[in-house]
């Protein structure tokens, strides 16, 4: 890992992503709905440095798919900002969650990884050889070129998808669960694929999962998300030996772990709140076994683990 | 509760195959397995090993083109593959019940809560009182019971539906529950939840309890044995921790190798490969081509299961394969 300058190589600044939905005639007329807005993404400030895997995990539903996909601008933001190398637009690439769906059925491999490497302006005449050295990059060889997606295995198909993602030369990669849809013993082929290219090419990665051991295995740093906001970011050993949120603890306490017997777990009461209608004060409030008058009040303010630089919580308890 | 030595479900040779256009699929190939009351046995292994074929086979519910091709299951005693329709239909449910992987989909989105735990209810022919209904609703953790009764399953979460439908499998008090990845479509904070109180019904009214799982972190913290299967086949078996923390079966090795191990440092060995393709005719050991062990002789000959004192392995090479000082090993020494 290098981190050359303290300039990030992707900073979001108080980034918002909403979504608004508006009911049809009849729903509006009949039952009554009114607009909706889902603050799937509610204000996040983050920051990836060169060689870097960042870790965002939380619960389905938290907004942690669609942070990734505005930082790589798929979705463009409401409010707030992408800077990217120094610019402030978003970029990089993107692995997918489902091999499956991803890749155009309808496609060769040759046509999949032909169409970026005509983006990146790579001439004809050398695109399939730069096909073949992305290929065996990561493990396929020449003679999966004019194959179709359904030939492959899961395992595969997760493979040209990070070839795919390498074909633009990306110094940012937002791998949203890129291994939760295969099985166990090709999931590590695929995670160790990842190391290996960072490793090779200083790649950063955001890597979205919902597997606490992966992000754990995988990430330099991470990030916790609930409901539209992070909650708790720091270093990968600082934040699972010493947890200092109590949505990061009951997440943490709630990891079924090989080998070892039933900790005191800190059990969470009930399920995520809607995003359309998030609880005041803190979004943590209605779950927290602690608590008290002024979460309900006010949003917590970030405030830093002592001992602990990077080390950041946004909690009342903590303040 | 311990486990009683009376065998709730027994499972013989049970060959499972789905004929397609391609010609035969060996899913289930010659599986033996036993649950006894009051225990949690855990089969576990990738997609396509068979595991939930076996499950399904039991209930008698395998999809078309899948039949039971040999074998028997004896239910409580009871011939399931010999049983008429009628009696297999008053056997679901009553004595073994089912949950399944995603209840979004099990429930009936277009009828209530309360209808479709009736219905369960009186197909047993059993009284189905609105006081009755609410204390189910209630055993399984369900806040206002009463008004969830008049939901339809869209209008709660994952966590809940999963809970109404362990409410409907316990409601005819089975003494087996099949579990087919209970928690997989779950977050893991609700995870925990729904498999607490999986554990709690088991511990509290000795129902047995056969939980497929792919999740080997599940298996380990929440079944008393586990039986490993690989394409059809189970290769090895034992009590949780002795598989565990000492796996024998190369297979068995590699999986937990796979597993991130909240280590920095440690890495990830993967198993190189596919899983077996099982329209093929598997000659010896269908794990031969995957396997860092492997010795000529694998790739011809099939291996039955060794029984080793309580615990099973199906390896030619077993007696001849150490397993080194893992991090596994490690894990349950420091408890």
């Amino acid at each position: 890992m290098s981190m050359r300058d303290n300039v990030p190589l992707v900073q979001t600044v108080g980034l918002r992503r909403y979504f608004f939905s508006k009911p049809g005639f009849l729903a509006r007329t009949l039952a009554g709905q009114r607009e909706r807005t889902t603050k799937a993404v509610d204000g996040v400030d983050l920051f990836i440095h060169e060689g870097e895997t960042l870790g965002l995990v939380g619960e389905s539903g938290c907004g942690k798919s669609t942070l990734g996909r505005v930082i790589v601008g798929l979705y463009p933001p409401t409010a707030g900002q992408v800077l990217y190398e120094g610019r402030a637009e978003p970029g990089g690439q993107m692995i997918f969650q489902n091999p499956y769906a991803s890749l155009n059925p309808r496609h060769t491999v040759r046509q999949i990884l032909g169409f970026c490497l005509e983006k990146r302006g790579v001439p004809l005449e050398d695109r399939e050889s730069e096909s073949v050295r992305l290929l065996e990059r990561v493990g396929l060889t020449a003679l999966h070129l004019d194959q179709y997606p359904r030939q492959f295995s899961g395992g595969q198909r997760q493979r040209i998808g990070v070839a795919r993602a390498l074909a633009m030369r990306p110094r940012f990669i937002v791998a949203d669960e890129p291994v939760s849809a295969l099985d166990v013993s090709v999931q590590a082929q695929i995670l160790n694929l990842l190391e290996g290219l960072q490793e090779e090419t200083g790649v950063s990665f955001l890597l979205i999962s919902h597997d606490l051991a992966v992000v754990h295995h995988m990430s330099h740093r991470v990030a916790v998300m609930y409901l539209g906001k992070i909650v708790e970011t720091g270093r990968t050993e600082s934040l699972f030996e010493n947890p200092a949120h109590p949505y990061t603890q009951a997440l943490l306490s709630a990891i079924p772990r090989l080998g070892k017997t039933k900790s005191a777990r800190i059990r969470l009461q009930g399920t995520v709140p809607s995003a359309v209608d998030p609880p005041p004060g803190c979004r943590f409030q209605t779950r927290c076994p602690h608590k008290m008058d002024v979460c309900v009040e006010m949003e917590p303010r970030p405030v830093g683990v002592k001992g602990d630089p990077g080390h950041v919580v946004w909690c009342h308890l903590r303040a | 509760m311990a486990a009683g030595n009376n065998e709730v479900l027994s499972i013989q040779g049970l060959e499972v195959s789905y004929q397609t256009d391609r010609g035969p699929v060996r899913a289930v190939r010659g599986v033996d397995l036993s649950v006894r009351e009051g225990e949690i046995l855990g089969l576990v292994g990738e997609s396509g090993c068979g595991k939930s074929a076996t499950l399904l086979a039991v209930m008698g519910l395998l999809p078309f083109p899948g039949k039971v091709v040999g074998g028997n299951v004896r239910v409580n005693g009871l011939d399931v593959l010999k049983l008429s329709k009628k009696e297999l239909r008053s056997l679901r449910g009553s004595t073994v019940a089912m949950v399944f992987q995603d209840p979004m989909s099990t429930l009936n989105p277009a009828h209530k809560i309360g209808a479709q735990m009736r219905e369960a209810l009186r197909v047993h022919g059993l009284p189905c009182t609105q006081d009755l209904l609410v204390r189910l609703l209630q055993e399984v953790g369900i806040p206002s019971p009463e008004a969830v009764l008049g939901y339809y399953p869209h209008q709660l979460s994952g966590g809940m539906q999963q809970r109404v439908m362990i409410a409907i499998a316990l409601s005819c008090r089975p003494k087996l529950i099949l579990a087919d990845e209970p928690t997989t479509a779950l977050d893991v904070t609700i995870e925990a939840q729904i498999l607490d109180l999986l554990r709690q019904i088991n511990r509290e009214r000795g129902t047995a309890i056969a939980l497929v799982t792919h999740n080997l972190a599940v298996a380990s913290q929440f079944c008393h044995r586990i039986a490993v299967m690989y394409a059809g086949q189970i290769v090895e078996e034992g009590s949780v921790e002795e598989v565990l923390a000492n796996p024998l079966h190369p297979y068995t090795q590699g999986l937990i190798g796979c597993i991130p191990r909240f280590q920095k440092g440690v890495p990830l060995t993967p198993i190189p490969g596919q899983v077996a393709d099982l329209s093929e005719n598997l000659e010896g050991c269908a794990f031969y081509p995957r396997c860092a062990k492997r010795e000529p002789v694998c790739e011809k000959t099939l291996q039955d299961l060794l029984d080793t004192g309580g615990r099973l392995v199906r390896c030619q090479r077993y007696g001849y394969l150490e397993y080194a000082e893992t991090a596994a090993a490690q894990d349950w020494g420091n408890e």
